[in-house]
């Protein structure tokens, strides 16, 4: 290949053609350059399947910790400035499961296991099952819908805040919170908007989860929150910061992730007629087809981590404190790992994508989200078995972390 | 009596996040890959295997008790 190819690719990452088939964009770099630095984000762009892995699970090479990244940017001379200015920030990041490293994350993890599991999340099923039907009700009397807004955006909203014992008509509050911490967290460098947006769903969501949670632990009740302040590993229990920080972190985190996916998962699925077919004759293929969608259509297209010393792979040096992108969603296209990897095959078996991550950081919300997806899709495919897109083109939030459709029109019968 | 257990850990499913090493870390250990592998199958303390296998994030652990049982030679 010529540097020209290699440079044209680098500063073509959140290009329209980028965000609009990033699959493509990504193929290249996968047969390419693998490990790839990209002079505009400052950044190593890692493609290919097991060099993901890899890194993922090289905890101590590779940190998450995602505070301590920020704080690396502000220079050394403002940083107290900073931390006066955004305590709320500076209090909650060093609880944050995703954006921990040993040994806090661990600590905090192997707690919340003893509550939060896959079997503990199959208690929810029935629940999530009645939330979805009372939802496509109000749905039954419309032909055409925007399926995001309409479906993909209240559900996961509703899960949440039903699971940790919340009103539902709150949703929109708690929306409006996430989305200003999300404009932080997937963010960087020293922009003030950007610490203030932060700060203050950060704040937002501490506020309203505060006093439900400190309810709970004087008077327990039957729940996951009451359960968390009981748990224990090695004799150590989680502090009351830690229980709030993590329950608003699970109103953050719980939903705009399952929005995308349940969404690029029905995209995926209509727009391959055959496959949807398949499901709506036998929904005993739910679950791989679930698997496969967040193959092929996961809403974490990548996931950041920073080395933590000089590493060399692959003959790439890689310094400490470079930036690294793990692009999930390019290993899931790894020919090397999946045979015929752009193909949709809803019965495909083994399956072992990353669309949830992989090592220590494997996604805490993955098997509510796999329940959630499995679920929709199994009352969708019954119910509006001849549901068809009204659209010809798909448009996406031009974002480097996150694969999200703008809308999905459809028509329900 | 030699009790024996089978204890399967699905490397497909497996993604190394270290939980069932930390539950139960002289029944489980790592391999190059960083995926977990049972160091054991007969006589182990099958309650902490079983928690193990419950707190597997991806329920990539199985154990079963096999029926037969058979006397130490």
């Amino acid at each position: 290949m010529t540097s020209t190819l290699k440079e044209k690719l680098a500063d073509d990452i959140l290009s329209p053609e980028a965000i609009h088939n990033p699959e493509s964009y990504f193929a290249r770099l996968r047969e390419e350059d693998p490990i790839h630095w990209n002079e505009k984000q400052k950044m190593w762009v890692v493609t290919r399947y097991e060099d993901v892995v890899f890194i993922c699970r090289q905890p101590k090479l590779f940190s998450s910790d995602k505070l301590g990244f920020n704080v690396t940017q502000i220079p050394e001379s403002k940083r107290a400035k900073y931390q006066e200015q955004f305590p709320d920030i500076f209090s909650a990041y060093p609880h944050i499961l995703s954006a921990t490293d040993n040994p806090v994350h661990d600590q905090i993890r192997l707690i919340v296991n003893q509550v939060w599991t896959p079997v503990q999340a199959e208690k929810w099923r029935l629940r999530i099952r009645g939330l979805i039907h009372r939802l496509l009700d109000d749905l039954e009397n419309k032909d055409e819908i925007d399926f995001i807004k309409d479906f993909t955006l209240p559900l996961p909203l509703r899960v949440i805040l039903e699971f940790l014992g919340f009103a539902q008509e709150d949703w929109k509050q708690v929306k409006k919170y996430s989305d200003r911490w999300l404009a932080f967290h997937f963010g960087s460098g020293l922009d003030a908007e950007r610490w203030h947006s932060g700060a203050e769903g950060i704040k937002g969501l501490i506020d309203y989860v505060q006093p439900r949670v400190c309810d709970l632990k004087s008077n327990p009740q039957d729940d996951y929150i009451s359960a968390l302040f009981k748990a224990e590993w090695k004799g150590q229990r989680l502090s009351d910061q830690q229980v709030i920080v993590h329950c608003a972190t699970m109103l953050f985190a719980g939903h705009e992730t399952t929005t995308n996916l349940l969404a690029n998962g029905l995209h995926i699925l209509l727009s391959n007629r055959d496959q949807w077919s398949r499901i709506c004759a036998d929904p005993s293929l739910i679950a791989s087809a679930v698997e496969e969608i967040i193959r092929l259509g996961g809403s974490i297209k990548s996931m950041m981590r920073y080395a933590l010393d000089d590493i060399e792979i692959k003959g790439k040096k890689i310094k400490k404190g470079d930036l690294v992108l793990l692009v999930n969603t390019s290993a899931n296209r790894d020919s090397r790992k999946f045979s015929c990897p752009h193909q949709v095959d809803v019965a495909r078996r083994p399956n072992a994508h990353l669309g949830f991550g992989q090592g220590i950081h494997i996604c805490l919300g993955a098997p509510l989200a796999r329940i959630e997806a499995q679920e929709a899709y199994l009352a969708l495919s019954q119910r509006f078995p001849a549901m068809k897109l009204l659209m010809k083109d798909a448009e996406y939030y031009p974002l480097l972390r996150a694969r999200a459709l703008k809308s999905l029109p459809v028509v329900l019968r | 009596m030699v009790r024996e257990f089978r204890i399967k850990v699905d490397h497909n499913k497996c993604v190394g996040s270290r939980i069932c090493t930390a539950v139960a870390p002289t029944k489980f250990q790592l391999n190059a890959e960083g995926q977990a592998v049972p160091t054991t199958s007969q006589n182990c303390n099958l309650k902490l295997i079983q928690t193990a296998a419950e707190a597997c994030p991806v329920g990539a652990i199985e154990v079963e008790t096999l029926d037969e049982t058979k006397r130490e030679s």
